[in-house]
């Protein structure tokens, strides 16, 4: 069964979802409680809003369209779906590379990855100054002889 | 004195070029006004997260995640964080301009020209150049200690050492003259337990006996002599020094994370006093150590370890704010530094000038540049999966990696099997915790809050998990770490801040050392950061003060006050030597014999002074009540750790191998609450399966257990009908983890967790791990004798103790006479024996006399324990 005409509308409320879910739990975000930090892990949901509508369908078409007849079946959109909510809980944006570990769960991230900052409780490894820590500990230079 | 403030218009905008000022102002201040002023502006009243992007400073220092900005790192910019919709997202409704973004990373790139410099410009002290000089050359305490003459004395025959001259000398000027000598078994009591906290054993008292007859000079050298030689002597000192370093194994605090790796210190600090190590090398090791010159990698390791000196400190890990939590260590850190070494504290000045000495508020601040050039380690590395921490763990720490691995590593090891299980059991949580964070928002109500407790509980295991992983290798081998310091590459002076503020910054202030101690002004390189230049002042002959501290110190814990009281206070408000001339000349003495902590205890121990009697003269005290001249010995009631020592040494039942690590060391990086080591549910969980288990595998066909309490008393029968420990047995075992009644080492080695020492310290004044105790309270409450009557691990002592004394004897005469030999350190007198041969027949009157058994004379030994006498030295 084919969904041709529901499609743009489907995109429209998972887009519509995924910009939303920037509100904090429970959706009732407090009049004037801008900016608060996410506890959720990753980058916001709906980083990638910002982005052409018509080229995020155009590269959804292009990933999940797998028999080719520019529409989505029920397995397709299965498949879209889960795509999008694995990406919801990983905070990956859309396509972009990670890095990471393979196998490792989607919540993952090794230290010391540039340009990732963990979130929750995972904020970057610092020492108490907040420089940056080192998987292992620190390993000291050796004083220089006078 | 007063402090002038001069609030001054910036004078230039930090010479910004035409080019970046007009960057900012085109480009950069209208969006900081128009998207963020309205929430993060002093101005508008609204500092949400604790951020004000109103000036310069200000954005560098951020909020409470850190600083806003980082000149030159987008990266480690919060504001570039927040516009990208990173980690936060700002603004919240809507994503700025791609343009304008990358407008604020240009800005950043560029070292973040900002012409919003803060307005006051300087601070004036009222503290002049010509008040330091004339108080450097008028104040005893800053004159350096120069050798003296020695006093003449009428009764030349009493002295022995220059010490006995100077005292004998102050007291015939006053119309007093010393004490007698004590007798042989009280100046040998009073010898072992000051040298290395134990009671002498009965041989040694018969033979010191017997050599005091003939030569008392000679019997108290020898004796001095062999105490000084035994490893106990570095135990016993030790803890003296651990007092004052406010040594702890916890950050103490809200949230009280522990220090697994403290115990390295600890022990470096026993090694040091066994091996004597010179005083200035100790001090230079513990405030530069990680600076100095090695040429072993051994030595390197040790001098690493050293500098958990300045990492051991208690720590405020909940503080919200990256740039204060990071004053406050440096406040910690010099405030010790001074205190311990200087006999001075100068952390006052942090906010003002010092009220009484002459310390200008910017000698603090020129300190502050040296401490602040310094990454301070006393947390847990992260692991390969990254950074953990509780949810009320915000300020995390690494951990320095030892040049040299433990060849007998005390930290955990896992099998490949275990360390692959942890790996995966931590794959788990991360999934299950993306799952819970999918599902936020969904539930409401009360499935809301066990969500929210969920999230938490499972941030707490992630972290255990990290932190259980991030110390050992691929293979599961544990990592060698210490805590520590360690110097950051670029040194920077610091600016005074105005009343201590942190976003009040005034002039910049370049690195320095108080004014007052230095007689020659101090250059400080521009590459250095000056800790290494300031630990070899320090400990140089130069200082005034280092000495003169240390000495005192010495003095204090032999004689029972310090020639100066106030033993970390030598400024203004401190009080006066009472012996100044011998002072100066123990300092000389001490420094010129290579600052041997040994041979001061030794030259002061063999002094006719210290074997004076403690006998009370009432015309004496009429004149000097205080006993500041030394008239008699002071008497002194043991401290803490030598009471448990001795109970243990009594009863035969003392450990004298160091055990290897703490307590502490083995529950790991974990937060302490209610007195436990880590989730009190959870270990109590694991105890009573633990226990249900045993009980289990003990009652297999045909065997008929046996249960017994850590007292060796019968376990009560669980409340299900099985045989097992009672739920209460297992609840103490739990709540008093950190009591450690059962352990047998010497006390220096009990776990000290802030907040929550161990009982037998505690009740005794054990010294306060929060604070730098110099000098301990010595109360006399009730709370003391019931514990000597209550106390399972007092019960359990007094057991061995008449274990003991019927194995050396049968005979009941000679068991009572043995009894008061150990406890006191003499027989019983006439009237004692006869008071305790009633005692016993009256406690247990059904038991003949001679079938008299352990447990009434347990009864008599605990009675000898608790008494006064056991607790004094006189």
């Amino acid at each position: 069964m084919k969904y041709t005409t529901p499609i743009v509308a489907i995109l429209s409320v998972a887009l519509l979802a995924v910009t939303c879910s920037a509100e904090p739990p429970g959706g009732q975000r407090a009049k004037g409680a801008n900016g608060q930090r996410r506890a959720s892990g990753g980058q916001r949901p709906g980083a990638g809003a910002d982005r052409d509508p018509k080229q995020m369908v155009a590269r959804m078409m292009n990933e999940f369209d797998k028999d080719g007849d520019s529409k989505l079946n029920a397995m397709e959109l299965t498949a879209m779906f889960a795509s999008m909510r694995d990406r919801r809980g990983s905070g990956e944006r859309p396509g972009a590379a990670t890095g990471r570990t393979p196998g490792a769960g989607p919540q993952q991230r090794g230290p010391g990855q540039s340009g990732q900052k963990p979130a929750g409780n995972r904020r970057r490894g610092q020492n108490g100054d907040g420089k940056p820590a080192k998987a292992g500990g620190q390993a000291p230079k050796r004083p220089v002889a006078e | 004195m007063l402090l002038c403030a001069v609030i001054a218009p910036a004078a230039h905008s930090d010479e910004l070029t035409r080019d970046e000022l007009n960057f900012f102002e085109t480009k950069i201040r209208p969006v900081l006004v128009r998207e963020c002023y309205g929430c993060h502006s002093n101005k508008a009243g609204n500092v949400r997260g604790g951020l004000r992007l109103d000036s310069k400073e200000l954005t560098h220092i951020g909020g409470s995640s850190g600083p806003a900005v980082v000149p030159g790192n987008p990266e480690e910019s919060w504001l570039y964080n927040a516009i990208t919709h990173q980690d936060y997202v700002m603004p919240p409704k809507r994503k700025l301009p791609q343009q304008v973004i990358d407008d604020f990373r240009k800005w950043i790139e560029m070292g973040a020209p900002d012409p919003r410099v803060t307005n006051i410009a300087e601070i004036r002290s009222s503290i002049t150049a010509d008040d330091i000089q004339q108080a450097r050359e008028s104040f005893w305490a800053y004159q350096i200690p120069v050798r003296q003459s020695l006093p003449q004395v009428e009764n030349n025959s009493w002295t022995r050492t220059d010490i006995d001259r100077f005292i004998l000398s102050k007291l015939e000027t006053s119309g007093l003259q010393p004490a007698d000598d004590a007798e042989a078994w009280q100046v040998l009591r009073r010898l072992s337990f000051d040298i290395v906290g134990l009671p002498p054993a009965p041989e040694q008292i018969d033979s010191f006996t017997a050599a005091w007859n003939i030569d008392p000079d000679g019997a108290v050298a020898d004796t001095v002599d062999r105490l000084l030689k035994t490893e106990q002597f570095g135990e016993r000192w030790a803890r003296h020094w651990l007092d004052v370093v406010r040594y702890a194994e916890s950050t103490g605090r809200e949230v009280n994370m522990t220090y697994p790796h403290a115990w390295r210190y600890r022990d470096y600090v026993i090694d040091c006093f066994n091996d004597d190590k010179p005083f200035d090398q100790f001090v230079q090791e513990q405030i530069a150590g990680d600076l100095l010159p090695v040429s072993t990698d051994q030595q390197w390791s040790e001098n690493l370890v050293a500098t958990s000196f300045l990492a051991i400190g208690p720590k405020n890990v909940n503080e919200q704010n990256r740039v204060q939590f990071a004053a406050d260590v440096a406040d910690e850190q010099i405030d010790a530094t001074t205190r311990v070494f200087l006999g001075m504290s100068v952390a006052c000045a942090r906010c003002h000038d010092h009220k009484f000495d002459a310390i200008p508020q910017a000698d603090y601040y020129a300190l502050v540049g040296v401490f602040r050039n310094i990454t301070t380690y006393f947390g847990n590395p992260p692991s390969e999966f990254g950074a953990f921490s509780g949810v009320q763990s915000k300020r995390n720490s690494s951990l320095i990696r030892l040049p040299v691995g433990d060849p007998n590593p005390y930290d955990k090891s896992y099998s490949k099997q275990e360390l692959a299980s942890l790996k995966q059991e931590m794959t788990d949580k991360l999934q299950e915790m993306a799952e819970t964070r999918r599902n936020r928002g969904r539930s409401t109500g009360t499935d809301a809050k066990n969500a929210q407790r969920n999230r938490i509980r499972m941030n707490n295991e992630l972290a255990n998990l990290s932190g259980q992983l991030a110390v050992v290798d691929a293979s599961g081998n544990p990592i060698s770490y210490c805590m520590g310091v360690l110097e950051r590459d670029a040194p920077a002076n610091t600016k005074l801040l105005v009343r201590g503020e942190i976003d009040q910054p005034a002039q910049v202030v370049q690195r320095g050392f108080p004014q007052v101690l230095c007689s020659e002004p101090v250059e400080i390189e521009a590459d250095s950061s000056g800790r290494l230049q300031l630990a070899r002042w320090i400990a140089s002959k130069e200082n005034p003060l280092t000495a003169r501290v240390m000495v005192n110190r010495i003095w204090q814990h032999l004689i029972g006050q310090g020639i100066v009281t106030s033993t970390e206070n030598f400024g203004v408000t401190g009080h006066l030597p009472s012996h100044p001339e011998l002072l100066d000349q123990l300092a000389v003495q001490f420094m010129e014999s290579d600052w041997s902590v040994k041979t001061l205890v030794r030259e002061i121990a063999t002094s006719r002074v210290y074997r004076m009697k403690s006998t009370f003269n009432e015309q004496y005290h009429d004149y000097d009540p205080d006993n500041a001249l030394v008239w008699r010995a002071n008497p002194r009631r043991l401290d803490a750790e030598a009471i448990r020592d001795a109970m243990l040494s009594i009863s035969g039942e003392i450990d004298f191998d160091r055990p290897r690590g703490s307590e502490v060391a083995k529950a790991g990086y974990t937060r302490v609450q209610g007195g436990v080591l880590g989730n009190p549910r959870d270990i109590a969980r694991k105890a009573f399966e633990r226990a249900a288990n045993n009980t289990r595998a003990a009652s297999g066909p045909g065997s008929r257990p046996q249960f017994r309490g850590p007292a060796g008393r019968p376990f009560q029968r669980g409340r299900r009908g099985g045989m097992g420990p009672a739920p209460e047995e297992i609840a103490r075992q739990v709540t008093n983890q950190l009591d450690m009644e059962n352990a047998k080492f010497r006390s220096v080695y009990l776990p000290i967790v802030r907040d929550e020492e161990p009982r037998s310290l505690e009740v005794f004044d054990g010294a306060d791990s929060s604070a730098i105790i110099g000098q301990r309270e010595s109360s006399n409450t009730a709370t003391q004798a019931l514990y000597m009557m209550n106390n399972r691990f007092v019960i359990q002592q007094s057991t061995s103790f008449a274990r003991r004394i019927t194995e050396v004897s049968s005979i009941p005469a000679e068991q009572i006479d043995y009894a008061f030999l150990l406890a006191y350190g003499r027989k019983p007198t006439s009237g004692e024996r006869s008071a305790t041969s009633s005692f016993l027949r009256a406690f247990s009157p059904s038991a003949s006399y001679r079938s008299r058994s352990v447990e009434t004379l347990a009864a008599l030994c605990q009675s000898l324990l608790a008494s006064a006498e056991f607790r004094y030295v006189n």
